[in-house]
């Protein structure tokens, strides 16, 4: 009896073995199917890669030239709005910096009319 | 990447590449896990169209979930065998409900007996996955991933969902059972009692 069980043991451990090394194979019909789910599952390289693509404002700004150009474009901007609200201001003020006002100069006037006068006096 | 250098690159860091979109991932992968989950389907349904649907299923799955795969949680190959193993046993409880009951399925065709050892072996081979089909779902599973795919009770024991003594009583009692089965055809298999 212990002699069958042993046998018998042995017969299943040896079927079990012949089992594992007769392991049933996928066809390739089969693992082209999977592939082809594989690929048509898989997450986008340039989404999962971090490539940087520029959004609207970002080609807008490669549009104008980049930052430089913009810094540009921003202060022509804000100069041409001033001169649009009060043309005046926005021109004399640099003008008189540099030039002085007429004030000054009907002072200068002034004091040439008073030469002219002692001259005229002898 | 390319294929070959792929080769020696573990399964959790081949999903993580193809997550980030490398094809070469994607091929290495289904070459390696097809087989693994095949395997397993075909011993636990005893049946070729269904062992692929399954196998294509499964694959499928963990295709749709690489993305947010957590990486040192878990096997991708422990995964696998549970998702195909429960796919697997959900058809079999379908085929119970609906169909004939396991003993009423026609065995595979025999080749025995035969002169040709060739012959012989693939007799016994058929007879053991017959012999399997008869089995109680929970001892077959237990018993495939034990003795057939070779894998340690703890990951039984994960893929089961159990305890690893449910897997060493289940395994224990399905090999018994499969012992009784193949008894009667002991002459037939070839095997002599000298």
């Amino acid at each position: 009896m212990m002699t069958d069980m042993k046998r018998s043991k042995a017969e299943i451990e040896a079927l079990i073995v012949k089992a594992r090394q007769d392991a049933p194979s996928p066809s390739v019909d089969l693992l082209a199917r999977v592939l082809m789910d594989a690929e048509a599952n898989q997450p986008r390289a340039t989404a999962r890669l971090g490539v940087w693509r520029p959004g609207l404002w970002g080609r807008v700004l490669e549009g104008v030239g980049g930052w430089p150009s913009l810094g540009g474009l921003i202060a022509a901007t804000i100069i041409g709005f001033g001169i649009g609200i009060n043309p005046s201001a926005m021109i004399d003020t640099p003008a008189s910096a540099m030039l002085g006002s007429f004030d000054t100069l009907s002072q200068y006037d002034a004091d040439l009319s008073g030469l002219s006068w002692e001259l005229s006096e002898g | 990447m390319p294929l070959d250098a792929l080769q020696d690159t573990s399964t959790e860091a081949l999903l993580a590449l193809y997550a980030r979109g490398d094809p070469a991932a994607a091929r290495v992968l289904t070459l390696r896990l097809t087989p693994l989950a095949y395997g397993l389907a075909y011993r636990m349904l005893g049946e070729v169209a269904e062992a692929e649907d399954v196998t294509q299923e499964a694959l499928i799955r963990l295709w749709r979930i690489a993305a947010d795969w957590r990486s040192g949680e878990a096997q991708v190959s422990t995964w696998l065998y549970r998702v195909v193993s429960n796919l697997a046993t959900d058809r079999l409880r379908l085929r119970r409900r609906n169909g004939p009951t396991l003993d009423e399925i026609a065995e595979p065709e025999s080749t025995a007996p035969s002169a040709s050892d060739q012959l012989q072996d693939r007799a016994r081979v058929d007879a053991l996955q017959t012999a399997l089909n008869r089995l109680p779902i929970r001892q077959k599973q237990a018993v495939i991933l034990r003795h057939i795919e070779g894998l340690a009770n703890p990951e039984i024991a994960q893929i089961m969902e159990i305890s690893t003594e449910a897997v060493e009583s289940l395994t224990a009692r399905g090999k018994r059972a499969l012992s009784d089965l193949l008894a009667g055809r002991r002459a037939e298999l070839g095997y002599n009692d000298d």
